[in-house]
């Protein structure tokens, strides 16, 4: 590990004038889950977007395999292998499940290979071909938006709430394959309020609570912590 | 069988055009957020061109047809989408709401400038259909003509063409994808800003194939009827809420064949006199009817508003102050300005008194209102009916019907002012008593008789603010639910309807008023003969026939005095509630608000002021015609400069007002002078007096329209550092000055262009060095050891704090470099 | 007392199920705590009670009234308020304005007399019980989170309202600022007003709270005590979702 996949450096960002982030600083190497977990409102998708320069950051640098990413759009980020995964809407809900394929081309891969991965990893996905995403279950909208993950051989991948409104049997199904992404050398960066699901395949884990990471370690280390950052049993006042 | 088949064969026609037309607004509108008003002038524009290629010999010869098209269509008509986009539209998606329709309409007026200018003399323009007039075939009994034909089948050619590139190709496939989630769009690794200037190519390349197509069905060329056209084409856009393609494209047939079918039942508007007019209505009325049907988007938040606008609000005591100084400037200017600049500057103060309308309803309320001028229009018709139509019989019954409207107004107006039941019953009868009195004898109404004045009275003001009041509440009231861009385009079809249906009606009104029998009846033509000729007012036995100077007086008065009540109104819980509805209409319901009383209140107000400056203005100008000066383009453009000068101030309805009124025809008058008194670059003068004349507004609108504020704002910022304690010289040597300038134009040393040329740029001088001297030393009131760290810190600041430790700014950024 | 009941909510955006069947009753008196991750559909549910949204299916009873078909500015006069968890202060006001146009628009339609010595007194009331007094000349725009979640707290309770609906009160607000709000939240419960809470502040919520419903995927899956929720294992599952392994 010479140089990390993705490094963010001293961020500080907010909404307006108001501040949502106070200084993160996050590395993340090929190879590496890192789960950034954390109740609502903490910033957590707000950190997401930074690494995506949907946000610019007021300070503080992100870098793409030591490269600083100042003044690049989101649409270059995206060609140069930084695959982002929003969250809740993953997918083009009125658009069909093919033309959603051909949108994943942009980021320079070739349709038939997008087209043969997705269907090959998710089957139930080439009986719909023909059919809006929109309306498809919330489990087959979240495959179709992995699928951009898994066709367009990305280095980076960034995930918000994959999780959200989904059952938790889907969910390990497409943290598996998160996993095997891993495996393959992508670096993913996972934000989740659901934490449990998460912590099974991560290798390194934050609790960002505020606008700051508060503790950062390995899953189980973290675990235990969770319960009181969320339910506050041990709360303040 | 044959008339069934020929008119559903012109419905057809018609209809595919419109589809065409409508197709193009929606592809648009969908892609990047804007309602493209100029759509209809774009259309206009590039049919005069094409035109030009292909009936006049002036640019080379008449092209041939297929030529000509091509030309316009892939050359003209990408080239303007193109600079539209990149130039005017892009960086529209997180405006306002108002700002969001004033750039477009700013476009549109500029298209019509341009063909005026560019066409200017009086010639015919005949387009020929294609394969010329005869060229028909016969199906049963009918004929049909070619160009007919040819419309149909392109219409259908270009809609397949359109779902070809929409879903089976990876551009357009995008273009849907924008539509959906613009952000999403960009993590896959597309720029949406490409699918944007896309789309309005295609806007526009369908505009111009509307308007190209369409234009030989009206005869002669026309500027404003082809626009008017194409605009009909916007119904069929909101039958497809601005974003269903196929419901679109149906909706244009419909309409269509609509109009086409209405023609066949009327005898093409000559069974029914009265409504003769509505074959060129039937679009916007049906655009109306589909607006107040449509289901509305629920109540949201301000939370979704990207933008500020900023309108401090006025105390009272300053208004009255600068009210007073507003009209003794204007009674000082009086003995130094020649009649006919009088005559521009008391124009500009009509349109102001209008604007007036637009501060409270747009500004304070936040409801968009496209119709000002119809309102003034059909406020400037009362009073001339009141005082001078051809046969009203005043007196009793007429007393009576003033005073029952006087009742329903201010019921409508006073409900939302909080008054309970006993009070608003007590006030509302109060003012009906009072118009009772004052219509009928104030003005020796009791009469019987024709009453034709030689003069405008003040019960005629006061029926023109009734009447155009209650015709805004009745406006109103079915459109109350609808907001923003959906309220505008309500009311626009509000204008347009007024511009055909009042504007050109001919025909002569009776009313039989109940209860008061015999003889005592109102009739009279709507609109004599597309002309009428105003009274001046006669009070206090000034004669304002004759005398420019007290017309004006009496405006600026006017003004003031409505202002006030503004001011007034904006500092009274009303105005509160007013603000409060504007900014969170979902935060105002849960308080307890019932804003649909609050809205039909404000609308009807806006509108009696609207109607009491129409009187006014029209009484001003001596005369108003069929066309000028209440149009629905006019009413366009008074807006858009409103907006210009400031929709949340008073100050900006006046620049509104004069910038329209005023600014550009002295402006074109200073440059036709140079142009005589230097003949040699004449050619330079006359083009840029031309340039003024023509796109003078639209370029001001499309300039300026962006800052939501307006030009008030910033000459509020001049005049508070003029006013501040550190710059008393500045000011006192200013007023001076400008006594000094103007006793000089008195005694006639100075003429009044010098007197101009002297003035303004002293007073803006004086505000920029008040300004800049001001900002100085604010910058050191704030204490910099504290910046960054209470405050965000700016640019500005930190080049402050750089300069403080003595440190270039250049250098810090080379230091962090090498650090790095 | 039932203060609000809510009985069978369904509300559905387009396939989507936003509320499920949800049934609600908040007792007079009482502050009752409504918590459930991201996207459970409590926003939603109280846009349903004060009648921004209209539920697909369901009865909404405020007190012995049935509230189903009014609109949001009659729940308002029966005695409902509401605070937003996305600001919606009128900026255009200062604080003090902003405060008082929600006194005087209550002037209109309380019986009470609403002459200008009356809603002056409410206003600076409201502005004491929410600490504001000093800020009252300040524009709303200018102010941190934290106190603009003071103003909307000031313009409902000029309102006098029997039933108080707060969306995340204590978010953008520091420790000392929650404290402070649980306090008041405290006092004004004394005084009688029945309070329903939407908050991911644990310290709050389990605080000041009498009853707690937790609302996950649209569905109501717990309802009781602090304590009770604080040891369902259903709810911490709701939040961390399933058992890991």
């Amino acid at each position: 590990m010479d140089k990390p996949l993705l490094q963010l450096d001293n961020i500080l960002t907010g909404y307006g004038t108001i501040p949502v982030l106070h200084g993160i600083d996050l590395t993340l190497a090929e190879g590496d889950i890192y789960a950034l977990l954390g109740p609502n409102g903490g910033g957590k998708s707000t950190l997401l977007k930074v690494c995506s320069r949907q946000i610019e950051p007021w300070k503080g640098n992100v870098k793409v395999a030591g490269r600083s990413m100042e003044g690049v759009a989101p649409e270059e980020l995206a060609k140069v292998g930084v695959c982002t995964i929003p969250e809740g809407k993953g997918i083009f809900p009125n658009l069909t499940v093919s033309e959603n394929l051909v949108m994943m081309t942009h980021s320079g891969t070739d349709l038939a290979t997008i087209e043969s991965i997705t269907y090959d990893r998710f089957p139930q996905l080439s009986n719909k071909r023909k059919q809006l995403a929109g309306t498809l279950s919330g489990g087959e909208q979240q495959m179709l938006s992995m699928a951009r993950a898994l066709g367009t051989n990305p280095k980076i991948l960034l995930l918000d709430e994959l999780s959200m409104g989904l059952a938790p049997i889907i969910v390990k199904e497409l943290y598996e394959i998160v996993a095997q992404l891993a495996e393959q050398g992508i670096g993913v960066l996972v934000v989740e309020q659901f934490a449990r699901t998460v912590l099974g395949v991560a290798t390194r884990a934050g609790i960002l609570i505020n606008g700051k990471i508060i503790s950062e370690g390995s899953p189980n280390e973290l675990e235990d912590q969770l319960s009181d950052a969320y339910l506050g049993t041990k709360g303040k006042i | 069988m044959t008339e069934l088949i020929t008119f559903t064969v012109v419905g057809l026609a018609i209809g595919s055009i419109y589809s065409i037309a409508s197709v193009g607004l929606v592809v648009t509108y969908t892609t990047s957020g804007i309602f493209n008003f100029a759509h209809g002038a774009i259309g206009m524009f590039a049919a005069f061109i094409y035109w030009q290629l292909r009936w006049d010999s002036g640019w080379g010869g008449e092209w041939p047809a297929p030529i000509a098209m091509a030309f316009v269509l892939l050359v003209v008509s990408p080239v303007l989408g193109i600079l539209l986009q990149s130039i005017v539209m892009k960086g529209l998606e997180g405006a306002s709401e108002t700002t969001k329709l004033v750039i477009p309409i700013a476009v549109m007026l500029a298209f019509i400038g341009l063909t005026n200018w560019i066409w200017q003399d009086f010639e015919s323009r005949i387009p020929e259909p294609f394969f010329g007039r005869d060229s028909k075939w016969q199906l049963g009994d009918a004929f049909i003509t070619t160009h007919q034909t040819i419309v149909v089948i392109v219409a259908i050619t270009l809609a397949l063409l359109l779902k070809l590139l929409l879903s089976n190709t990876r551009t357009g496939i995008t273009m849907r994808a924008v539509v959906d989630n613009q952000d999403l769009v960009r993590l896959n690794g597309s720029n949406p800003n490409f699918s944007a200037l896309l789309s309005w190519i295609i806007g526009s390349v369908l505009a111009g194939l509307a308007g190209i197509l369409i234009s030989p069905l009206l005869g002669s060329l026309n500027v404003l009827a082809l626009t008017l056209l194409v605009v009909n084409a916007y119904a069929a856009a909101i039958f497809g809420r601005l974003k269903n393609l196929p419901l679109t494209f149906m909706g244009g047939i419909a309409i269509g064949l609509a109009v086409s079918y209405w023609n066949w039942i009327s005898g093409t508007g000559r069974k029914w006199p009265w409504l003769s007019e509505l074959r060129s209505t039937i679009p916007v009325v049906i655009l109306f009817a589909i607006l107040v049907v449509l289901p509305q988007e629920r109540l949201r938040g301000s939370s979704i508003k990207k933008y500020r606008e900023s309108f401090k609000s006025p105390d009272i005591k300053s208004s009255v102050l600068w009210g007073l100084i507003f009209i003794l400037t204007v009674i000082g200017l009086t003995p130094i300005l020649e009649s006919k600049w009088e005559f521009s500057l008391s124009k500009g103060l009509g349109f102001s008194i209008i604007a007036l309308s637009m501060v409270l309803l747009t500004g304070y309320a936040g409801e968009i209102n496209l119709a000002p001028l119809a309102f003034a229009g059909i406020g400037a018709l009362s009073a001339y009916q009141f005082d001078v139509g051809t046969t009203v019989e005043t007196g009793a019954g007429f007393a009576s019907l003033a005073t029952a409207l006087a009742l329903l107004l201010s019921f409508l107006i006073l409900s939302a002012f909080g008054l309970k039941r006993k009070k608003l019953w007590f006030s509302c009868a109060s003012f009906a008593l009072f118009t009772l009195v004052f219509v009928s004898l104030f003005d020796g109404t009791t009469g019987t008789g024709i009453a034709s004045r030689e003069s405008m009275s003040l019960s005629g003001l006061l029926v023109a603010t009734l009447i155009s009041g209650i015709v805004g509440a009745m406006v109103a009231l079915p459109a109350i639910r609808l907001r923003g861009l959906y309220l505008g385009l309500a009311t626009f079809a509000f204008a347009i309807f007024v511009d055909k249906m009042v504007y050109k009606q001919r025909q002569t009104l009776s009313l039989n008023i109940p209860f008061f029998g015999d003889g005592e009846d109102i009739t009279f033509n709507i609109f004599n003969n597309g002309a009428l000729n105003m009274p001046r007012p006669e009070l206090l036995n000034i004669d304002f026939r004759n005398n420019q100077a007290a017309m004006l007086i009496l405006l600026a008065i006017c003004f003031t005095l409505i202002s006030l009540m503004l001011v007034l109104l904006k500092n009274s819980s009303y105005g509160r509630q007013l603000s409060a509805m504007k900014d969170s209409p979902a935060a105002s319901a849960t308080l307890g608000l019932n804003m649909l009383r609050l809205k039909l209140s404000v609308f009807t107000l806006a509108a009696a002021i609207a109607g009491l400056g129409g009187a006014l203005h029209a009484s001003n100008l001596r005369a108003i015609q069929e066309d000028a000066p209440f149009t629905v383009f006019e009413g366009l453009a008074l807006f858009m400069l409103t907006v210009v000068g400031g929709i949340g101030y008073i100050t900006g309805a006046l620049i509104g007002g004069i910038l329209y009124g005023t600014a550009f025809l002295v402006m074109g008058d200073f440059w036709s002078k140079l142009s005589t008194d230097w003949e040699s670059f004449d050619w330079l003068f006359t083009f840029v007096h031309d340039f003024f004349l023509f796109l003078g507004p639209a370029v001001a609108g499309i300039g300026l329209g962006r800052n939501s504020n307006g030009i008030a704002a910033q000459i509020f910022e001049g005049f508070k550092a003029l006013g501040a304690k550190k710059s008393r010289p500045i000011l006192i040597t200013t007023i001076i000055l400008s006594i000094t300038i103007w006793a000089l134009r008195i005694f006639n040393f100075l003429d009044g262009w010098t007197f101009l040329l002297l003035v303004l740029p002293l007073l803006l001088v004086s505000t920029l060095i008040a300004d800049k001297h001001q900002k100085t030393e604010q910058e050191i009131a704030i204490a910099w050891e504290l910046i960054g760290i209470e405050n965000q810190m700016s640019e500005t600041h930190q080049s402050f704090i750089d300069s403080m430790v003595g440190l270039e700014t250049a250098n810090i950024k080379e230091g962090e470099r090498e650090l790095q | 007392m039932t203060q609000l009941e809510l009985s069978g909510i369904t509300v559905r955006f387009g396939g989507h199920t936003a509320l499920n069947n949800v049934d609600i009753t908040v007792s007079t008196g009482s502050i009752t705590g409504l918590i459930g991750p991201n996207g459970a559909g409590k926003t939603t549910l109280f846009n349903v009670t004060n009648g921004l949204l209209r539920p697909n299916e369901g009865t909404l009873k405020f007190g012995d009234a049935d509230m189903t078909a009014l609109s949001p500015y009659r729940r308002a006069k029966l005695g409902l308020g509401r605070t937003f968890q996305r600001l919606e202060l009128f900026p255009s006001l200062t604080v003090r304005e902003n405060v008082q146009v929600a006194a005087e628009i209550r002037g209109e339609w309380s019986s009470g007399s609403n002459n200008s010595a009356n809603i002056k007194k409410n206003v600076d009331r409201a502005l004491e019980i929410t600490n504001l007094r000093d800020s009252g000349s300040k524009n709303v725009s200018e102010i941190p989170t934290g106190k603009a979640r003071l103003v909307e707290l000031a313009r409902s309770l000029v309102q006098e309202p029997k039933l108080l609906l707060l969306d995340e009160p204590a978010s953008g607000q520091n420790d000392n600022e929650t404290s402070e709000f649980a306090d008041i939240l405290r006092s004004l419960n004394k005084e009688g007003m029945s309070i329903f809470l939407v908050e991911h502040d644990m310290s709050l919520v389990m605080n000041v709270c009498d009853k707690i419903f937790v609302l996950d995927f649209g569905s109501l899956i717990a309802e009781g005590t602090t304590a009770e929720i604080q040891g369902n294992p259903v709810v911490i599952d709701a939040y961390l979702g399933g058992k890991s392994g």
